[in-house]
């Protein structure tokens, strides 16, 4: 199965809470398996402060920019599923009972890296419009980059 | 403790060594990630499933405690995807 990189920007305009998004197609829905997660606030001077990271099943797309999945390698086929990044407002699914899949605090000026091993990966059921949202516990205005590595 | 099912890799300036690796687990009754010491006893972990024997999330475990029941996630993600399929058949034909 093919894999693709989600690289995804948030920017201090917005006081959201979700990062970045990856949601099966609504018409032609697949099982997305995530396979590995990094992010980092990149603000030029982050706090000193700690940050929930959390990883949570939604069910709907929040409002803001879609972007085009890389294929790792770039013979594959385009990605099905859609994704979504420089998020202007969060999803109610992602805010209100959450099921949370991961939560990592860190602090503002560490990057984290999240792998699974070969078939722990963190599935979504190819139902339409169901994924996983990377984002904070709290909103934040701080800016932030990363990337996931998703198989389709 | 089983093998690892997961790590986190925390780059971090203020860690003595400058980071962090964290083993993580997957909880099969909702597919989650949680981190788990290592050699840890199973019954200080956060939960452990005596149906499909693997350790659960305390979310998962609290839920089985009121309800004895073991859904594991792979079971779970079937039944969505039947009924998400049930439904669109149902739109497609009006």
């Amino acid at each position: 199965m093919p894999k693709y990189v989600v690289a995804f920007t948030k920017l201090g305009s917005d006081n959201v809470r979700q990062l970045v998004e990856a949601l099966a197609d609504a018409t032609t829905p697949g099982r997305l398996k995530l396979h590995d997660a990094f992010v980092a606030n990149v603000a030029a001077v982050p706090l000193d402060t700690a940050q929930r990271f959390v990883i949570r099943r939604v069910t709907g797309s929040a409002t803001g920019t879609s972007l085009t999945p890389r294929p790792v390698d770039p013979a594959d086929r385009a990605a099905l599923f859609d994704a979504e990044h420089l998020i202007t407002a969060d999803h109610s699914s992602f805010n209100t009972t959450p099921t949370e899949v991961m939560r990592r605090p860190v602090n503002g000026r560490a990057s984290l890296r999240w792998t699974a091993a070969p078939g722990c990966e963190i599935v979504t059921p190819a139902t339409a419009s169901e994924g996983l949202s990377l984002g904070l516990s709290d909103q934040s205005t701080s800016l932030f980059e990363g990337e996931l590595v998703i198989e389709e | 403790m089983r093998r690892a099912e997961g790590h986190y890799h925390i780059v971090d300036p203020d860690l003595p060594r400058g980071g962090l690796e964290i083993d993580t687990i997957q909880c099969t009754h909702c597919g989650g990630h949680f981190a788990m010491t290592p050699r840890v006893d199973p019954t200080c972990a956060h939960g452990y499933c005596g149906r499909c024997h693997h350790f659960i999330c305390q979310r998962c475990a609290d839920r089985m405690d009121r309800t004895g029941r073991c859904q594991p996630w792979e079971r779970e993600m079937a039944a969505r995807e039947s009924r998400d399929r049930l439904r669109r058949a149902v739109e497609e034909w009006g």
